[in-house]
């Protein structure tokens, strides 16, 4: 088989089965608005990987993976329970400071890291050139457990997302949500690095939330057109020399803004519709 | 002791002057709970240091870089105040978090393709350690310029940084307010991010207004103890750093974070001493 | 409710005084331990070493072993660091400013350089000052660039700064050095002149052996220098046989692989491939700097396929995931070195670590059944 094709296969089974639960869990931090709690996880994955550096342990071997995921599990333990009282200080913006500490604790780690510059640029940019089928297999499998577990159990999932405060037990579902999330994190992000696991996770479901509400026609639109964007970014990259992980994320960026300009043509068009329907009264 | 002032005078003038204006915008930017903004500002000006650097062959500190920084922000202001009423189907900080990422991609792009010596954790954790005159005075010049434009709009900017809704039905025309608001402060953070890079600006911008939030009300009140917690924090985050010799930025928003989660305890022990009293 | 937030500005107050007041003390604490800006005297005995600051942790070890007890010496990269890409730590500025002497390659391997310096006020070592030692002075460097453009990628417009990775030009480096310390530290004249004669004995017979000494160190390091060091001693003989089978040390032990083709990660080998008759069949890197795009690494992997490449050489402060995971698609054997003296404990001198360095090739080049041709 000759390395180009066999980097393509590669490549596009990882993406193929990695955006499905991707776009399923974005429809629901989305909903959710609780945007940035994936990028606080990715970048605690990634320190939790360079702690393990720093301590003598291989990047994206088995035991970093534990570090990475006992970061997250930190993570995810303060995003369920930091929930601030002071109207005056919204969420998000407790997020957003954990996500700079989250950064920032990297930053200063990898100033006394030997070599240490280069982890930043590899935890934001990642590693998806690099992968081999045993990594590709491990990580497939894992996502696929992870997806039949949350079609199982889709509907309490979706109450969460839909009908917050309602449910029984909100603090262990949201605690289950954000684990997912982790784990996904965990495996992810030494792979395709923060930035890419992030667009993975919000960008098809974006794109998708802006033009319908249900969920299975959601998470179809969203993969189908996440999957197009990084087909076209990895025939991109190859034919002209790009870096293959920033391109990617610009290909989906690239779809997001067309939809966005697509949905704001699409309402004004509406808007004008039914402007013109009013003026012109039937009965 | 010169010593210590010689390395340290220049970078904690720097963070006074970036401090006290990005407090008050923080201010601004919590009660329209627009947090992720800043960052992706900030990016966006990176981008476009990066951008010029590549597309026109300029040293990062000259005029021509400011501006090519300055029009991307710009462009970014504008693509967000115009979107905001465009689509309503997903929020705001959705659109904001995804630009982030695409805009940090962006950077890792260009550098990508002709790296220079352009390099990714600089960008994020700046080079407060060789902050210089020139840069002082540009930044102290420009700070100026827009602090007295906020004074100023304090009024109109204010109201819908309150109650966005209740502006819009007031009268204001919240459009051209919001543009205005955005590009201030994309222009603060232009400026500020030479100095300091990404990560210390936006924790500038957030944790001093958060932590003034937890006790405080009033305008002026938070906007004092935010002020109070840019000066305590950049001491000690500039001692620290120069000590253990750690990246100077970072270490300032570390201290940061840590004032704010000590302030945290100690206003959650006080509410609960309140209720337990009443 | 005012008083206590009075109360609590107050306590902070007071915590950041009293921090910063302790880091004064300690501070005053260590500057009476720093000695500095004295003039320097011609006399024999000095009352104090001359303090020497490096850049490379190489620079470090030769210049120790030249200035003995007439110097002390530090160095600012960390073995295993990658020196284009150091972010500029405060305690640099402290070690520049104590520096009698600064040695610096000279080219532009160390871009934070100036900026430390001046940050530091110490203009004794500033550029073309008599405190700065540029290792690469006189030098002839391979890879100067015709069109330094951005999009080549990190290119270094002098040509190639990695010069310590030839031994042949370390000797040389060496030389500099020995001549910085003397224009430094005039009274130390005779003990530097003799460091360095023992030095450049000891690269002479790790080069090329303890036979072929006499025929005279410096005409021998021409001769490599110039690439005729082999129709050299092929021409001449002894006893019969050409020279060439009396030839030892560090060049003999690498004949069998000379013309052998090698994958590098970084050009940082130039210098060692040209001494050794080595080929940089390519980089792993797509361009100096840029790290490998899709396209690039696939092209690697058939060509090292193809041609049958069977070793890569790395220093290891790159990536060593992505040097393995080529080495495992292609069968290679993955060479991956500490480029700095230090850099391995095994590695704590200049010829330490070029052993390390043939060592391990030779051991990998045995593995693939390369040598012996």
């Amino acid at each position: 088989m000759s390395e180009a094709v066999r980097l393509f296969a590669l490549q596009i089974a990882l993406i193929a089965v990695v955006l499905v639960l991707h776009t399923y869990l974005g429809l629901h931090i989305i909903r959710r608005t609780l945007i940035f709690s994936d990028l606080v996880l990715d970048q605690l994955a990634a320190f939790g990987a360079l702690v393990g550096v720093g301590l003598g342990i291989a990047y994206a071997s088995p035991c970093s993976y534990l570090f990475a995921f006992a970061a997250v599990l930190i993570g995810a333990f303060l995003l369920a329970v930091i929930k601030p009282r002071n109207p005056a200080i919204p969420r998000e913006a407790v997020i957003g400071i954990l996500y700079a500490m989250a950064l920032v604790l990297s930053l200063l780690w990898t100033d006394k890291l030997p070599g240490g510059n280069a982890y930043v640029e590899k935890t934001l940019s990642g590693y998806l050139l690099w992968v081999t089928w045993p990594l590709v297999r491990v990580t497939i499998f894992t996502y696929v457990v992870l997806i039949v577990f949350h079609y199982v159990l889709r509907h309490r999932f979706i109450a969460l997302a839909e009908r917050p405060g309602e449910i029984r037990h909100e603090h262990v579902w949201d605690f289950l949500f954000f684990t997912t999330q982790g784990i996904i994190t965990v495996l992810i992000v030494p792979i395709a690095g923060v930035l890419l696991a992030y667009s993975f996770l919000m960008i098809p479901a974006a794109i998708a939330t802006m033009f319908t509400k249900k969920w299975g026609l959601a998470v179809l639109l969203g993969w189908a057109l996440g999957f197009l964007a990084c087909l076209l970014g990895l025939a991109s990259s190859y034919q002209w020399d790009l870096p293959y992980g920033p391109t990617l994320v610009l290909f989906m960026g690239l779809f997001f803004v067309g939809a966005i300009v697509l949905r704001a043509v699409l309402r004004a068009r509406r808007t004008s519709a039914i402007e013109r329907s009013q003026s012109c009264p039937t009965s | 002791m010169s010593d210590l002032v010689a390395m340290l005078g220049l970078p904690f003038l720097a963070c006074i002057l970036m401090g006290s204006i990005l407090s008050y915008l923080g201010i601004h930017v919590l009660k329209r709970e627009v947090i992720f903004i800043d960052i992706a500002v900030a990016q966006v000006a990176a981008v476009g240091a990066l951008a010029a650097h590549l597309a026109f062959d300029v040293e990062d500190g000259s005029l021509l870089s400011y501006l090519f920084s300055l029009a991307c922000v710009f462009a970014m202001a504008g693509f967000y105040s115009v979107v905001r009423h465009k689509v309503v189907e997903i929020s705001i900080e959705a659109i904001i978090g995804i630009s982030y990422a695409i805009t940090a991609a962006g950077a890792l792009f260009l550098i990508g393709i002709a790296p220079g010596h352009a390099h990714a954790e600089e960008m994020l954790a700046g080079s407060l350690l060789w902050v210089t005159w020139p840069q002082i005075l540009v930044g102290l010049v420009v700070f100026a310029a827009v602090g007295f434009v906020l004074w100023l709009v304090r009024r109109p900017i204010s109201a819908v940084s309150q109650d966005y809704a209740a502006a819009a039905a007031g009268g204001l025309n919240v459009a051209w307010w919001d543009f205005l608001f955005y590009a201030l402060l994309g222009v603060v953070i232009t400026v500020a991010v030479r100095l300091s890079g990404v990560v210390t600006v936006f924790a500038l911008l957030i944790i001093p207004a958060t932590t003034s939030a937890l006790l405080a009300t009033g305008w002026l009140s938070r906007l004092l103890l935010a002020w109070l917690t840019v000066v305590m924090a950049s001491t000690t985050g500039l001692l620290f750093s120069y000590y253990l010799d750690f990246s100077m930025g970072p270490v300032i928003a570390l201290c940061l974070g840590t004032l704010l989660a000590v302030v945290a305890v100690f206003a959650r022990l006080r509410q609960k001493a309140v209720v337990r009293q009443a | 409710m005012k008083s206590r937030i009075h109360l609590l500005f107050v306590l902070l107050l007071a915590f950041v005084l009293s921090v910063q007041c302790g880091l004064c003390a300690a501070q005053h604490r260590e500057r009476a331990r720093i000695r500095g800006g004295q003039p320097l005297d011609a006399s024999a005995r000095r009352d104090r070493p001359l303090h020497v600051v490096t850049t490379l942790p190489d620079y470090a070890a030769l210049a120790k072993a030249i200035g003995g007890d007439r110097v002390t010496v530090e160095s600012i990269v960390h073995p295993v660091q990658d020196p284009h890409h150091i972010r500029p730590k405060p305690s640099f500025v402290h070690m520049v400013k104590k520096a009698d002497v600064m040695i610096a390659t000279g080219l532009d391997l160390e871009m934070w350089l100036p900026t430390v310096i001046n940050k530091s006020g110490n203009k004794r070592i500033r550029s073309g000052e008599i405190g700065y030692v540029a290792v690469s002075q006189g030098m002839t460097l391979l890879e100067k660039p015709e069109n330094p453009s951005q999009y080549e990628g990190d290119v270094h417009v002098y040509g190639n700064p990695h010069i310590m990775c030839s031994p042949l030009k370390a000797r040389h480096a060496a030389k500099n050095i020995a001549i910085g310390l003397i224009k430094n530290d005039p009274g130390g004249r005779d003990f530097y002149q003799a460091n360095l004669s023992a030095m450049e004995a000891e690269f002479d017979k790790h080069l090329f052996g303890e036979t072929l000494l006499p025929i005279g160190g410096d005409t021998l390091c021409r001769l490599a220098e110039q690439g005729k060091l082999l129709n050299y001693l092929r021409e001449n003989k002894l006893k019969g046989k050409p020279l060439t089978e009396y030839l030892g040390g560090w060049m003999g032990r690498m004949l069998p692989l000379r013309g052998a083709p090698l994958v590098v990660y970084h050009k940082n080998w130039s210098y060692f491939l040209r001494l050794f008759g080595l080929e940089e069949a390519a980089t792993i890197e797509s361009k100096p700097g840029i790290p490998p795009s899709p396209k690039h690494v696939t092209e690697l992997v058939e060509m090292m396929q193809n041609r049958n490449v069977g070793i890569i050489l790395a220093a290891n402060y790159f990536d060593e995931q992505k040097v393995r995971t080529v080495a495992s698609r292609t069968g290679a054997e993955a060479v991956v070195v500490p480029l700095f003296v230090g850099g391995v404990p095994e590695a704590d001198d200049y010829f330490k670590l070029v052993d390390y360095w043939v060592d391990n090739l030779l051991a990998a080049a045995d593995r693939k059944g390369l040598s012996g041709k």
